[in-house]
């Protein structure tokens, strides 16, 4: 009995070596993997909103150069229309001028919301202040917006990807919360720039939703904190059923004293 | 006994792989696998409890072991080319390592050679795996992806005992001690690679949904 001692020992000790070998093998595994899936997923999503801008930028062209167009040859040839005021088609002719107009407005609106070179050429705040005064013109919504005098200087990037996250808030507001007020408010507290949305409307479970599979959440709130991620910042989200929402951004970027704006070309 | 212990644990675990019907192919030969593998250590162990040798037997079912971890290593591997590759060696090994047993070495000594030559092939193949895994990342956890289980327990099992089957015979010949302590360790790493074996089979099992609330 005694003789078989060493052999256990031997055996402890291999035993001891191999488990804790495969154990570390496993573990280095899974965290350079994890490491691996969220660098492809970045990459991913990269491309995916590269395309999307790609996409956006050729729909707004399209929208100012041959809908506009045509809608405003449209409209040129009611007016030169020669039907006087005593015609009984008059009424529908200025009917039609008016609403001609009107869509006109709209998809002009539209163009400039989806162009990102208008959108790096007014930056973010007056871009956001765009969407907002947008939104007050349907008459739905009262929106107020602060931001400071100074310009908030960010990456041609992450300007666009900041500026479609906003979007994505405002549209989200717009579907979902019944709010009567929107109010954004921008700002820099030294080493961050902070922008914050808040809504008056019904509000909702964040923990809950966020615990809902994408599919079941939709594609809005995951995008909005990847596109977050990407550009380096933090998300976040307070909110509760019946208290409205508040949604913050925290990026790492500065406010500018200068009154020109950067560059188009990244 | 051990051994078929594990291996009868691991094959009941592998049945769960009918569960699945999207499971892979390699997953539902699996227990094939196993129970072969159990019907044959349990012959060994037959054989060697009457004093007759049982290298043969093992000679042909470490064969047997090495084409179906070459036919797994098949069907985890993505591209054409590659996949070729896999079944080319295949077939190459498996006609080489007949040779070997049949006509170089002999049916009564353990093929070493070309043991090791399947061992270090089993090897690449999970190191492959592994790099693989790591140039296709697929969204999920890999803990409960089976492949990477096996070939862990593949890549750890086979790196471990490379050496000490290369100097089996060797060994055999001149210390039955040291022979026995060999076994033993050898027996440890057999427990290791069917655990794994195990895991793999259980990872993707989802428990909740066969238990009551």
């Amino acid at each position: 009995m005694q003789g078989q001692f060493p052999e256990i020992y031997i055996l402890l000790i291999i035993g001891s070596v191999v488990a804790l070998m495969l154990i570390t093998f496993i573990v280095a595994m899974v965290i350079l993997y994890r490491r691996k899936q969220y660098s492809h997923e970045q990459e991913l999503l990269k491309t995916q909103l590269e395309i999307q801008e790609h996409v956006f930028k050729d729909i707004s062209q399209e929208i100012h150069d041959n809908i506009g167009q045509v809608l405003s040859v449209i409209k040129l040839t009611l007016a030169s229309a020669p039907v006087g005021k005593e015609d009984p088609a008059y009424e529908y002719v200025q009917d039609s001028k008016t609403m001609i107009s009107g869509v006109i407005e709209d998809i002009s609106d539209l163009s400039k919301s989806l162009h990102p070179d208008r959108i790096l050429r007014l930056g973010i705040a007056d871009a956001v202040q765009f969407e907002l005064n947008k939104l007050a013109k349907i008459g739905l919504f009262a929106t107020s917006m602060k931001h400071p005098e100074k310009h908030i200087v960010l990456s041609t990037k992450n300007e666009i990807f900041l500026f479609r996250i906003m979007q994505e808030i405002l549209n989200n507001i717009v579907k979902h919360s019944g709010a009567k007020h929107i109010n954004v408010a921008m700002g820099f507290d030294g080493e961050n720039t902070r922008i914050e949305v808040k809504d008056d409307g019904k509000g909702f479970d964040v923990e809950k939703t966020l615990q809902k599979s994408s599919l079941e959440r939709g594609i809005g709130l995951s995008s909005m904190m990847n596109r977050t991620r990407m550009i380096g910042g933090v998300f976040t989200i307070n909110s509760k059923p019946g208290f409205g929402t508040a949604i913050q951004i925290y990026l790492a970027g500065e406010m500018n004293t200068k009154t020109d704006y950067p560059n188009v070309e990244d | 006994m051990a051994n078929i212990i594990f291996i009868l644990v691991c094959f009941a675990a592998s049945l769960t792989n009918y569960l699945n019907k999207n499971a892979p192919l390699y997953l539902k030969l699996f227990p094939l696998f196993l129970l072969t593998e159990v019907v044959c250590e349990y012959t060994g162990l037959m054989i060697a409890r009457r004093h007759h040798s049982n290298v043969f037997l093992y000679n042909m079912l470490t064969v047997m072991e090495f084409g179906f971890f070459y036919f797994f290593f098949y069907s985890v591997y993505r591209g054409a080319l590659v996949k070729k590759i896999v079944a080319i060696i295949t077939i190459l090994y498996l006609a080489g390592t007949l040779f070997n047993i049949f006509f170089i070495q002999g049916r009564h000594v353990f093929h070493t050679y070309s043991f090791m030559v399947g061992c270090l092939l089993v090897i690449a193949g999970s190191i492959y795996y592994f790099l693989q895994m790591f140039r296709y990342p697929q969204p999920g956890s890999i803990l409960r992806e089976p492949a990477f289980w096996i070939t862990a327990g593949l890549l750890f099992y086979y790196a471990c005992v490379l050496p000490i089957y290369g100097v089996l015979n060797y060994i055999a010949s001149i210390s039955p001690r040291i022979n026995h302590t060999l076994a033993m360790i050898l027996n440890l790493m057999v427990y290791i690679l069917y655990s794994l074996f195990t895991l793999a089979f259980l990872c993707k099992v989802n428990f909740r949904k066969y238990t009551s609330s």
